[in-house]
């Protein structure tokens, strides 16, 4: 029972941050129409700017800041350098042009920073104890600024101009191109949105871990698994399927070796697509 | 001399894989980013019954092929009918499944460790002969698998792929039972990619799981995309391209001192992944390739 909940809670703290990169899959997915697969770097840029901002001893919420923005910058990058110019073309070409752009990428970042892994100088911590389970107070934190994000980007969509001709374009993109929603300058808004989301969620995995150059690849197909869970067409449908995905991969390990995470996952969504093709929170629409 | 024997081998290796997954995606258009898995369990299965339990190569291999085959059959039932999306995220998943099951299946394939001395086909030749006669045999093996992918685009086979992609529900339209027809290019395809995988083990006579990354996978996209999709000769051009380049510019590193070796492998891939994106954009039908030709494949339509 204690090593339940205890299981459980890393699950949470897991799917809280797999949550940010599945949203930004699952907006990429329906909004430019391809699973994008270099995501993944855009998580580990992040993580490798911010660390190489604190090991010339900035603060810390500067480097995070930095992180942000390197990803941010290689988010938009891409778009305007190869997806814009490949919009119209079979899905086929985007994807593998992100396949491109991620080899690119990671084979950029170990040139750069070799292929050792680094940590953040963060102070160890001891675990603190909330009725049965022992949670790191760094695991609070992040928990805590994932579910801010998520919190973010709900009122972004709900509150904002930006937000709302992202969910027009999402729901309809014909129909929202002629009530005189722009789609570059949207399309240009919902890429800084994933790429900080990413940049976020691979700094936090980098806190909690170490970095390495595949930070980001190695969690891209739960993140993926998350969002086809939840259904792509609805982000928050993917949120929620990163915390059950965080849950179920983390609950699975009690019983299965620890690397067999990413397996859980795969039969999970193997699972879902025989049963319910559009995921558990998607529109049911025949593929 | 034994390095240009590897150079060959590989670009044969990668010519015979590259045509397997141009018969799935160049002539049905279905999507496998899990290519690798089927090499994996091409390679793990001559291995450990070569190495094992004694069996002789050709018994090895042919069970190889087979056995990749047959592992691709339930896949294909399960996904073949989703979104070309959902199909290529899937069968991504589906090769790192792959790959996790042989590294925790130690008492089978040892795990991280890999499994060592497997023999070359021909090694009882002693080691001057067997480099260049297995070299043989593999450029054999890639041969006859070109005329076998040469034969189905020429068959009534061929065209009826070749109209799936263009239009499946054409095809549907026209009584064929499409899903079927996919299912079984996917398990032709798979079992060439377990054979390739099976000569590869026997060449480089050790295997372990971080060879079958999805980079393989990757390396042979571009190998494709480089010689043209749905060629029927590209793809092997598009292999000794990549492994010339790849091979090549390991040779470089014993001249270039100003990279360390590690920035040196990390540029190539680099330089790999930039050529991906600068073909889809400039050049998606191949160095050597057609213009994609619409009319032809309304007709294909309706001849099949």
């Amino acid at each position: 029972m204690v090593i339940l909940a205890q299981h459980a809670a890393d699950g949470i703290v897991l799917g809280a941050i797999l949550a940010l990169p599945a949203l930004g899959l699952a907006l990429i997915w329906r909004i430019a129409g391809f699973p994008h697969l270099a995501h993944g770097s855009l998580m580990t840029i992040a993580a490798y700017a911010a660390w190489a901002a604190t090991s010339a001893h900035l603060p810390i919420w500067v480097a995070v800041t930095l992180g942000l923005l390197f990803a941010a910058a290689a988010g938009v990058g891409m778009h305007l350098g190869v997806y814009q110019r490949l919009a119209g073309r079979p899905m086929l070409s985007l994807f593998i042009a992100s396949v491109g752009l991620e080899l690119f990428l990671r084979y950029g970042v170990i040139f750069v920073f070799g292929s050792d892994f680094q940590t953040f100088p963060l102070p160890a911590q001891r675990g603190i104890r909330l009725g049965i389970v022992s949670l790191r107070p760094l695991d609070l934190l992040l928990l805590a600024v994932a579910l801010l994000a998520l919190a973010g980007v709900w009122w972004m969509f709900r509150r904002t101009q930006v937000g709302r001709r992202m969910r027009a374009i999402s729901d309809n993109a014909a129909l929202a191109r002629l009530s005189g929603i722009s789609p570059q300058r949207t399309l240009i808004a919902m890429w800084i949105l994933v790429s900080v989301l990413a940049g976020i969620a691979g700094i936090l995995l980098g806190m909690r871990n170490v970095i390495t150059p595949t930070l980001g690849w190695d969690v891209l197909l739960l993140a993926f698994a998350a969002a086809i869970l939840g259904g792509i067409t609805n982000p928050f449908g993917a949120a929620i399927g990163a915390f059950l995905m965080g849950l179920v991969s983390q609950i699975g390990i009690i019983w299965l070796p620890t690397s067999y995470e990413e397996g859980i996952a795969f039969a999970l969504i193997a699972l879902v697509l025989v049963v319910r093709p559009r995921g558990l929170f998607g529109e049911s629409v025949r593929i | 001399m034994s390095y240009l024997y590897t150079v060959l081998a590989f670009g044969l290796i990668y010519a015979m894989l590259a045509l397997g997954l141009n018969l799935q995606m160049g002539f049905t258009g279905i999507i496998n980013f899990g290519y690798v898995a089927f090499v994996a369990i091409g390679a793990y299965t001559s291995a450990i019954l070569t190495v094992n339990y004694g069996w002789p190569i050709a018994l090895a291999w042919s069970a190889a092929a087979l056995l990749a085959a047959l592992a691709s059959y339930p896949l294909g039932l399960l996904t073949i009918r989703l979104g070309g999306d959902y199909l290529a995220v899937v069968t991504l998943g589906f090769s790192e499944l792959v790959v996790l099951f042989i590294l925790n299946q130690r008492g089978l394939t040892r795990g991280a460790m890999g499994i060592v001395g497997i023999h070359q086909p021909f090694a009882a030749f002693g080691p001057t002969l067997s480099a260049p006669l297995s070299l043989l045999l593999i450029a054999a093996i890639t041969a006859l698998t070109a005329l076998l992918i040469w034969r189905i685009g020429h068959s009534p086979l061929g065209r009826l792929l070749r109209a799936i992609q263009a239009n499946e529900s054409a095809a549907q339209a026209l009584g064929k039972n499409t899903v079927s027809y996919k299912v079984l290019v996917l398990v032709i395809g798979s079992g060439i990619a377990g054979l390739a995988g099976a000569l590869y083990a026997h060449w480089v006579q050790y295997i372990s799981p971080e060879q079958f990354s999805p980079d393989v996978t990757f390396n042979t996209f571009i190998a494709l995309i480089l010689g043209g999709v749905g060629s029927l000769f590209g793809p092997i051009v598009g292999a000794f391209v990549l492994i010339l380049f790849l091979q090549g510019s390991i040779v470089l590193q014993d001249y270039v001192h100003v990279l360390s070796a590690n920035q040196l492998a990390a540029l190539r891939f680099m330089i790999v992944g930039l050529v991906l994106v600068l073909l889809i954009l400039f050049r998606p039908n191949g160095i050597l390739g057609k213009t994609p030709a619409r009319h032809e494949s309304r007709r294909e339509v309706s001849k099949a």
